[in-house]
């Protein structure tokens, strides 16, 4: 029964796919395992595993978010123009989750109170956030406090500081998957119409998934910053698409109600480990992205495939054994 | 204290489906809302419980009004409601189902699975499923759906339920479960709405009842005062379900031969056949593989090792649905949201399934107007969404367009579900004529064992995926009766 559960978790084939990418990478490079590499690898990652459980809140409830990569975008290059402006660390933190939740707060309200098509609605906010950062910084450039840089970019006890944090998000995450929102979202992304007669108030319950994917958008926005050290105005943009594939990969139904956000964060382990694989079996660059792009494919069919076939198995031994307990008692 | 409906009108574009209708339901009073297809029934339930609003008139349940259209709000202030196309989400759990619309919290924002597990399981041990809180809806079968709908209804304590064709997918036993509960909620001086468009069921649970008929109010009173056959008459539906004279089918040749059939997993194969010219019946107890057999034929189920099915001795391709229609074969189905494209004209939906018979003209303006007639479907024109019609309406549009499409065979999945008996009796004769006259084979099922008993020439009787009994009209051992001691006999057996 127990081990029923883990391997039909959606989850499962994307946790599968992400250790076989891991020691694949090891593989071919075994230097991954330094410390040095370490925070190399989870500071490069730490903005899009962030990021990925925002794209999650808006998946799940029937939505999508196209404007991730531009908010994070955002939220780098205003935190960096604040730091300029002389603004203290925890000043400028608390102001870019503000932004984040405005973002999210805009999207939210877009989608679940005018009831524009969520794709449409968040595509076109992305321009409007891109314009922004790009009125904000037209070039990378700018600096974040040192100390908050160092920290980041550091270690404690042989573990990669990001790493830590992104425990501490994990947790944060651990709240939300428990609360009693996710599940009301849930219902809400696999069957608005039901959701809603069954006296669920949908349109507030999207409109908050948004707020609260802007609070992870706005996390994540922050995490480049003191990573990268620097605003730059296009470093994050690929994250909208990476987010959505990682989510997919990591179990999330694009229709909506189904997948976590601990598979979500697999998955983009998955999508951000292929680029590495392919550096590190020392191809042309010009061959990288179609192997990028063949890995990826691979994953997704793999998963979604795998996914499929452990749920139906799973399912016939769930309704088996409810004919067979059902044949003994009679 | 009651529940008043009051002068309620509302129009679905050119159709007015309520006409200032008015009613009113009190405590320990258990009220039946009668009356034909597009007869207004569903949309007053609908305009009760907050899913619909009103284009006049107001409701007021306690002397407070429902403002807003919220089922939110109707339930805050009394009204549960069961739905006939059910409210339950299937990737849900049932526990998750029935906390949904008030979470048991921690904290105020954690879900309190402690205590969302109790209330789950209080409130489904009253319907006998307590067992399976923890298996997803898509996973129940229909009979529990329905009863896990129920559950959740209630789960608010509401003082006025709402019951919208709950019993008709509901197998006896199921039925007696929903009795037991109705009864304590009037006995607890709750009041309660029952839509359906059983007679028999209206006399047992109800002691009021109003009448609809093209969306006015035709009758209002005590139940024991008035004879079935005036309700029938009020509610505009001719004559009540006659039983056809019984004559001897044509001996049609054997159409459909199914070999190695496995109608539940790990059951022992059986073979079948289907004579043209004739309707063969599939009853029994719900899920005994009626459903895997049907959908097999239509070809919406892959196919398990060694089962072969040939059409006048050309083997079907088992699994691929498109070519199975293009072999002759329709399916009808009374689930219409897997069959309906309800956004889509009705003349559209007439025309759907000649996009699989390639080479087969599409039928003109002409024909799918003389379909409909034959039907006597009400329409504002065939350029019309399919969805805007009652759910009666759509269901005779689906067999409507067997006739044009004149198949060799009609698989019929419990295709009157939630018909009232005027097109109940118009699905039937539509049926017969298709097969006594054009001959076709048509399998049918239903969860009424009446209606197959009426309907059909001959019925197998499934149990555990076997044939127990094989009942036919010429050899006049086939009557409602004889199916239910069939099944009954087999269960008190085990």
């Amino acid at each position: 029964m127990m081990l029923r559960q883990v391997w039909s978790h959606p989850s499962f084939p994307a946790g599968v796919l992400a250790v076989l990418a891991l020691v694949f990478a090891l593989s071919v490079n075994p230097g991954l395992l330094s410390t040095g590499s370490m925070i190399g690898w989870s500071t490069s990652q730490l903005g899009l595993w962030t990021a990925v459980l925002g794209q999650t809140l808006a998946l799940m409830g029937r939505g999508i978010d196209l404007s991730v990569g531009a908010g994070v975008s955002l939220v780098n290059v205003a935190a960096i123009a604040l730091f300029e402006a002389g603004w203290p660390t925890a000043g400028v933190i608390v102001a870019m989750l503000i932004l984040g939740l405005l973002i999210g707060a805009a999207n939210g309200a877009l989608i679940g109170w005018l009831r524009l098509n969520p794709l449409l609605a968040t595509f076109a906010t992305s321009f409007v956030l891109l314009g922004l950062t790009l009125q904000i910084r037209s070039a990378p450039g700018g600096s974040a406090p040192m100390a908050a840089v160092m920290f980041m970019n550091g270690a404690t006890w042989g573990i990669p500081n990001a790493m830590l944090v992104f425990v501490l998000v994990l947790l944060l995450w651990g709240l939300v998957a428990r609360s009693a929102f996710w599940l009301r979202l849930r219902a809400t992304g696999a069957d608005p119409v039901r959701a809603w007669n069954s006296g669920l108030p949908t349109a507030r319950i999207k409109v908050m998934s948004y707020v609260m994917a802007g609070f992870f958008t706005a996390l994540s926005g922050l995490f480049v910053t003191f990573c990268v050290g620097a605003g730059d105005p296009l470093f994050a943009q690929p994250y909208t698409l990476l987010t959505i594939a990682g989510a997919v990969i990591g179990g999330v139904s694009l229709g909506g109600g189904t997948g976590s956000g601990y598979g979500a964060v697999l998955g983009a382990v998955f999508v951000g480990l292929t680029s590495d694989i392919a550096l590190g079996i020392g191809v042309s660059p010009f061959w990288q992205q179609l192997i990028v792009g063949c890995v990826l494919l691979t994953g997704l069919a793999v998963v979604v495939r795998a996914g499929r076939w452990l749920k139906a198995k799973s399912d016939s031994t769930v309704t088996r054994s409810a004919f067979e307990t059902k044949g003994k008692a009679a | 204290m009651t529940l008043v409906l009051q002068g309620i009108s509302r129009d679905f574009g050119p159709v007015r489906a309520l006409d200032d209708v008015s009613l009113a339901n009190g405590p320990g009073e258990c009220r039946a809302l009668y009356g034909g297809n597009g007869s207004g029934k569903s949309t007053m339930a609908k305009i009760a419980s907050g899913i619909l609003s009103a284009g006049a008139g107001r409701v007021l349940v306690d002397d407070r009004p429902l403002a807003r259209t919220s089922p939110a709000e109707a339930r805050a202030l009394g009204v549960g409601i069961t739905f006939q196309e059910l409210s339950l989400i299937g990737e849900l759990t049932t526990g998750e189902n029935l906390v949904l619309a008030d979470v048991p919290r921690r904290f105020g924002f954690l879900l309190d699975r402690r205590g969302a597990d109790a209330a789950a399981h209080a409130a489904l041990k009253r319907v006998g499923l307590a067992g399976l809180r923890g298996r997803r809806v898509e996973l129940l079968q229909t009979g529990e759906k329905y009863l896990v709908e129920l559950a959740k209804a209630l789960q608010s304590h509401p003082r006025y339920l709402i019951i919208d064709e709950l019993t008709s997918a509901m197998h006896a036993s199921e039925v007696e479960i929903f009795a037991g509960l109705l009864a304590e909620h009037l006995a607890a001086g709750g009041g309660a709405l029952f839509v359906s468009h059983r007679l028999p069921e209206l006399r047992r649970f109800c002691n009021t009842i109003s009448v609809l008929r093209n969306g006015k109010l035709v009758f209002e009173g005590a139940l024991a005062d008035v004879a079935d056959d005036d309700l029938v008459k009020w509610a505009g539906g001719g004559h009540r379900d006659e039983m056809p004279a019984s004559r001897a089918p044509l001996a049609g040749e054997i159409r459909v031969q199914a070999t190695g059939l496995r109608p539940l997993p790990g059951a022992r194969p059986i073979n079948l056949a289907f004579r043209s010219g004739e309707i063969t019946g599939i009853g029994g107890l719900p899920d005994q593989g009626q459903k895997h057999i049907q959908r097999l034929l239509a070809g919406l189920q892959p196919a398990v090792a060694g089962e072969r099915v040939t059409l006048s001795g050309a083997a079907l391709a088992l699994g691929d649905s498109a070519a199975i229609a293009a072999q002759g074969i329709s399916f009808v189905s009374g689930d219409r949201d897997e069959m309906v494209f309800a956004r889509r004209t009705i003349r559209e939906n007439m025309q759907a399934p000649f996009v699989a018979m390639k080479g087969r003209p599409m039928p003109d303006d002409a024909a799918i107007l003389a379909a409909l007639d034959r039907l006597n479907t009400r329409h504002a024109g065939i350029d019309r969404p399919i969805g805007g019609l009652s759910g009666g309406n759509q269901q005779k549009i689906l067999v409507a367009r067997c006739l044009l499409l004149n198949p060799q065979v009609i698989v019929a999945e419990d295709c009157t579900k939630g018909i009232d008996v005027a097109s109940r009796n118009d699905v039937h004769h539509l049926l017969r004529e298709l097969a006594h006259v054009q001959g076709a084979a048509v399998i049918v099922t239903s969860s009424d064992d009446q209606e197959l008993a009426g309907l059909c020439d001959r019925v197998l009787v499934l149990d555990g995926g076997q044939v127990i009994a094989e009942l036919s009209k010429v050899e006049q051992t086939l009557d409602a009766q004889a199916i239910v001691s069939a099944y009954m006999k087999q269960e008190r057996a085990a």
